[in-house]
């Protein structure tokens, strides 16, 4: 029964940040204490994700003698020690999250994630017209 | 009956700060949860929810007991795992604890731990 449900838990989290590598961690000392690695998580993010897993466990492992433990190690301490679970690309929030997360604009889990600079002052490297021209060219 | 970890849990909770206080951030770690272990401990032995010897599974029962009797369930449920996260951190995994994310969880850890100390004395 426990089996199922840690294979049902993984397969929410995987879900759930489908750019992050998720897997279950022995402890040794306790069985009924599960640990949850999640590596790769951007820093501000963090916090987010052990709140998740915390629910995951409120609902349901509490009554069943179990802890789940988040283990969430953000993007520098995963390459720094655990450079065999780096992906191959740095997830962003939008890879980090899926759809199924209710997450809205001004999230404090966001943060840091938006523009970095006034919206007005962006602009375009070059023309549109010679960016299509090169475009087209390459193409060609 | 009284904690009768009281004193002890009194002195590694004195013992964990000094070590944070000195930036030996994973003794901290590992003496702060321990400090809260021993009142949860001393209380369940008191209520009668697990005797002095026991061993087995304690951490998740430890934790059990904070979920059924801590102020706010999952509150203290979910500070005390946290607790727990880094003393595995500090004891078993390369990385090093963070200090400055410790020290944002002490306070917290304090309450459980009193209210656990006051709880077994009623």
């Amino acid at each position: 029964m426990m089996e199922i449900l840690k294979n049902q838990t993984r397969d929410i989290l995987t879900a759930w940040f489908p750019s992050c590598h998720v897997q279950f961690e022995t402890l040794g000392e306790d069985p009924n204490v599960i640990g949850v690695g999640v590596y790769g998580v951007p820093k501000p993010l963090v916090k987010w994700v052990k709140k998740k897993i915390h629910e995951l466990d409120g609902r349901f492992f509490a009554d069943a003698g179990y802890v789940l433990l988040p283990l969430v190690r953000d993007w520098e301490t995963t390459c720094k020690f655990y450079p065999h679970l780096v992906r191959q690309w740095r997830p962003t929030a939008v890879e980090v999250f899926s759809s199924t997360i209710d997450m809205a604009i001004g999230d404090p889990a966001l943060e840091g994630y938006g523009p970095r600079r006034p919206l007005g002052t962006w602009r375009l490297p070059s023309s549109r017209s010679s960016a299509c021209n090169e475009e087209m060219a390459l193409a060609a | 009956m009284a904690n009768a970890f009281r004193e002890k849990s009194d002195q590694t909770w004195q013992e964990g700060n000094q070590c944070l206080g000195q930036g030996m951030a994973n003794s901290a770690a590992s003496r702060l949860y321990y400090a809260v272990f021993q009142a949860v401990k001393g209380f369940g032995v008191a209520h009668g929810d697990m005797t002095m010897e026991e061993g087995d599974r304690v951490h998740a029962k430890i934790i059990g007991i904070v979920t059924t009797h801590g102020k706010g369930r999952f509150w203290a449920r979910e500070k005390l795992t946290d607790l727990l996260g880094l003393r595995v951190k500090a004891d078993y995994t390369p990385e090093t604890v963070d200090a400055e994310e410790l020290k944002t969880m002490v306070g917290d850890a304090d309450k459980i731990r009193k209210h656990f100390i006051a709880l077994a004395g009623r």
